[in-house]
């Protein structure tokens, strides 16, 4: 992508430039920005929601003041604990899984000089990501009950005869399928950071007597590190977000010990039970969470590695 | 070159319109002629029989003014028809053609897909373009969240009351059975909807209940189970001697470890929610009776005798696992899915395959229960019509003709004499072949919505039973036999703030009620049953059946 220079023109003429040469990465821009705008700053008004009793019939304005009373409800309520620590559990335990495992994929497949072999095989491995959440949540379903493939060789270790009901197994299934999804997709970001590093510097480097190993730890590494950085503050920003819609998909009262989290106790409650204002109150909850999370995230990776989002 | 041809293509396409639109208009004018030709016709043939001669001069008498409209009205409807009818859009079915044709109303069908049927009923409410008419399933959770009377206070439902007189099949069927009064308005009298009647004085009997393979019964030698104890022998006999993989399938939607209707609960004494003893309102898991039900059952699923995967299954029995004998019983069955007819015709291995009705399970042969699938006077669809409808008194009219003997006839029976339905040598109908064995492999469910419709407005549960075996309606006569008064009708009520209050405080029981029980039976839970019990007080589940009780007494008193 050209970059215009930045002459000491007015900031108008020069928006207007790139916007001339760049036109189609700016129409390319648009339906994120309207994506963003309608799905998650309209709806923003709606926060006023957690501090009423919301009522259809009264409508936003005209439903009753309640003031904190819908989050002293959930502080109090008999799950507040449980659904954190599920999930801070589960998120944590899916960063710890997933996040390295893009990067090492990435670097393995940055040693692969066969192409049609590396091909095929990020090919065969973004597969899953396209697949719809319903079908592979059918999938796990399939291969985790009773009488299923996986849940017959945990049986046959000692396992329970079921896994997908068996709450000490649940957090492993989400994440597992997690990794199985994800793993080719979240590389390509690494892939193409990977593909930016100057071949010159391994040239020296083998020059200078260093394998495969050392070019790694000193060349490959620190060329992606910024790229590592930036994708590991995003994945904090959302440590609080867990992929509901499988769980939704996967989970039962058996599990909710381990399986129930915030967003589907928002789910159950808002869409199923009609609680719209408690349901709000706890994702606002959990959004302030997120936030502080990622501002923290930032200010850290600002101040010891020198990069971050803003 | 390329201008010439597109132009050519415009100009064709632009006639092929004007043709369609001709042979639209023609094909109209065709179907008002045929209908008022049809119309006729079965005047003619009724000149006949001079009982019909009188029934025949009905409609002009009540002064019905078909069609209702001559504008081009499209009313709105929002309706859920389930899977099982293998229809999208009603307009494809026979009755609401009829009823489209008579009426001179066309009906917008808006269905939900299936498995966010709550989540888009309850999204209606925060639209702002609320279809004309919506169906309700109280029974299944979809109504207004505040109930009812908010609903008409809140200007969400149009309050029927003021429009009675423009209803009058509707209201003489209500009027003609005390107990339809009072089920048919709420704790304040408000009339908010339509129900969908069942005809004949009963209403529909119970149609669910506990069924068991008999050819397996026979192959092991023994009796249809009648107590506890014996269920436990039966099974463990179908897992030993014949190997089956599920002996009893247990499962509900909601994954809880339950019975449907408590069938296996009711005879401890304990239900999976509310019910009335007499008229007082108890809480099942409250009641000491549940222990004993989780005992059994813990011991049952330890002994492989119920699904291992009970809580994961979500009500769901598929075929795989009936039609290859994986299954000896299934804790809640239709009856229409007993006898040796219905799964063998949908591809069971198995010739022997028969599937008989099995008593209620009680702890003593002899015992009285109390809950099952109970028998019903109205079907659990409430059409309500939105406050905000353009055409209030046409939308009225329009749901009450279908509670009219012609609309009756035909959402029962379909308008296709001899092929949809037949008049036996004694006068009543039956249906035809293309209901009950229908030549495109259509299933009884899907041939109903297609030629009748599935549930109609005024049931007559006859036409469904005519067309059962002698197993299936054995089966029902066996879950028959034992007591439903123990179900809380639907009807009952709370206000608005007891709602709120309700709700708040069950949330929270029901999932931990559901944990409980399902970690129970499968071992996994360890908790003592009175600490169980304890918790549920701190909950505030003395509160809550309060709120229920209360709310029963409003309902007896009406």
């Amino acid at each position: 992508m050209a970059i215009p220079k930045a002459d000491r023109m007015s900031l108008g003429v020069r928006a207007r430039r790139d916007f001339r040469q760049n036109w189609a990465v700016y129409l390319m821009l648009l339906p994120v920005v309207a994506w963003f705008f309608i799905f998650c700053y309209m709806p923003m008004g709606g926060i006023i929601m957690a501090f009423e009793n919301y009522k259809f019939g009264k409508g936003l304005l005209g439903s009753q003041w309640v003031g904190f009373k819908n989050f002293t409800d959930f502080f109090g309520s008999y799950y507040f604990t449980r659904l954190l620590g599920n999930t801070l559990a589960l998120s944590v335990y899916d960063l710890c899984v997933s996040f390295p495992a893009s990067i090492i994929f990435a670097l393995l497949l940055n040693e692969v000089h066969n192409r049609v072999f590396k091909r095929t095989i990020q090919t065969v491995s973004y597969l899953p990501y396209f697949i719809s959440m319903v079908v592979v949540c059918g999938l796990v379903k399939t291969f985790t009950e009773s009488g299923g493939a996986i849940s017959l060789i945990s049986q046959a270790l000692g396992g329970p005869p079921e896994l997908i009901s068996n709450a000490g197994a649940f957090r492993s299934i989400v994440v597992g399928s997690n990794l199985w999804q994800n793993l080719g997709y979240g590389s390509i970001i690494y892939i193409s950071a990977l593909g930016s590093i100057d071949t010159e510097l391994y040239e020296a480097a083998r020059i200078d007597g260093a394998g495969r190993w050392k070019q790694t730890l000193h060349i490959t590494l620190p060329g992606i590190v910024s790229t590592i950085m930036i994708m590991l503050i995003m994945r904090m920003g959302q440590l609080m977000t867990v992929n509901y819609q499988k769980i939704i998909l996967l989970y039962s009262p058996a599990v909710y010990t381990t399986g129930d989290v915030i967003s589907t106790f928002v789910y159950r409650k808002g869409l199923l039970e009609n609680n719209y204002s408690y349901a709000a109150a706890v994702d606002l909850f959990n959004s302030v969470i997120n936030t502080l999370i990622l501002v923290s995230a930032n200010t850290l990776s600002r101040k010891y590695t020198e990069t971050s989002l803003f | 070159m390329n201008k010439t041809l597109k132009r050519c293509l415009a100009l064709l396409l632009a006639a092929a319109m004007l043709v369609t639109c001709l042979a639209a208009c023609g094909g109209k004018d065709n179907s008002s002629t045929s209908s008022e030709s049809s119309s006729s016709q079965p005047e003619e043939s009724k000149d006949d029989s001079s009982s019909q001669e009188e029934s025949s001069s009905e409609p002009a008498e009540t002064g019905t003014g078909l069609p209702l409209t001559t504008d081009d009205v499209t009313i709105r409807v929002w309706y859920n028809v389930g899977s099982s009818a293998g229809l999208s859009d009603y307009n494809e079915s026979d009755f609401y053609q009829w009823l489209e044709e008579k009426t001179g109303v066309h009906a917008e069908w808006i269905m939900p897909v299936e498995g966010t049927e709550n989540e888009s009923f309850n999204l209606l409410f925060a639209s702002d373009n609320m279809p004309d008419i919506v169906q309700n399933q109280m029974l299944y959770g979809r109504q207004y969240p505040s109930g009812p009377d908010v609903a008409i206070s809140d200007g969400i439902w149009l309050k029927l009351n003021d429009y009675e007189n423009i209803m009058p099949n509707y209201m003489a069927l209500v009027n003609a059975n005390p107990l339809l009064q009072k089920n048919t308005i709420t704790d304040e009298g408000n009339r908010w909807c339509f129900f969908y009647l069942y005809k004949g004085e009963n209403g529909r009997k119970g149609n669910m209940g506990p069924a068991i393979r008999k050819d397996f019964l026979d192959k092991v030698n023994m009796e249809v189970p009648v107590t506890f104890d014996d269920w436990h022998d039966v099974l463990k006999a179908f897992k030993e001697q014949l190997n089956v993989e599920i002996p009893l399938f247990y499962s509900t939607a909601e994954n809880d470890g339950t019975s449907g209707y408590s069938e296996f609960m009711t005879g401890f004494g304990t239900a999976r929610e509310f019910f009335v003893d007499g008229s007082t309102v108890k809480y099942g898991p409250m009641e000491d009776g549940y222990k004993d039900y989780l005992d059994t059952f813990k011991q049952w699923y330890s002994e492989g005798l119920i699904d291992q995967s009970f809580s994961t299954r979500g009500g769901t029995l598929d075929d795989d696992l009936i039609l290859n004998d994986k299954v000896g019983a299934n804790a809640s069955t239709y009856a229409s899915w007993c006898g040796d007819q219905y799964y063998p015709s949908r591809g069971s291995a198995n010739e022997d395959f028969n599937l008989v009705g099995a008593p209620i399970p009680v702890k003593k042969a002899g015992d009285e229960t109390h809950l099952r699938n109970p028998d019903i006077l109205t079907n659990a669809v409430e059409m309500a019509i939105s406050a905000e409808t353009k055409y209030p008194e046409l939308c009225v009219k329009w749901m009450d003709y279908q509670y009219g003997e012609d609309a009756s006839l035909v959402a029962n029976f379909g308008n296709r004499e001899g092929e949809s339905y037949t008049i036996e040598s004694d006068g009543t109908y039956k249906w035809g072949e293309l209901i009950t064995n229908n030549p495109d492999g259509l299933s009884v469910a899907q041939a109903r919505t297609k030629y009748t419709t599935l549930n109609a407005p005024y049931e007559d549960y006859n036409r469904v039973m005519g067309s059962w075996t002698e197993d299936q309606l054995a089966a029902q006569k066996t879950w028959t036999a034992s007591k439903d008064d123990g179900v809380i009708p639907t009807a009952v009520t709370m206000s608005e703030a007891e709602q709120d209050e309700y709700s708040s405080i069950m949330s929270d029981i029901t999932t931990y009620v559901a944990e409980y029980t399902v970690n129970t039976i499968m071992g996994q839970d360890t908790q003592d049953f009175d600490a169980f019990r304890e918790q549920l007080k701190s909950m505030g589940i003395e509160r809550a059946t309060e709120l229920k009780q209360a709310g029963v007494d409003r309902y007896n008193q009406r």
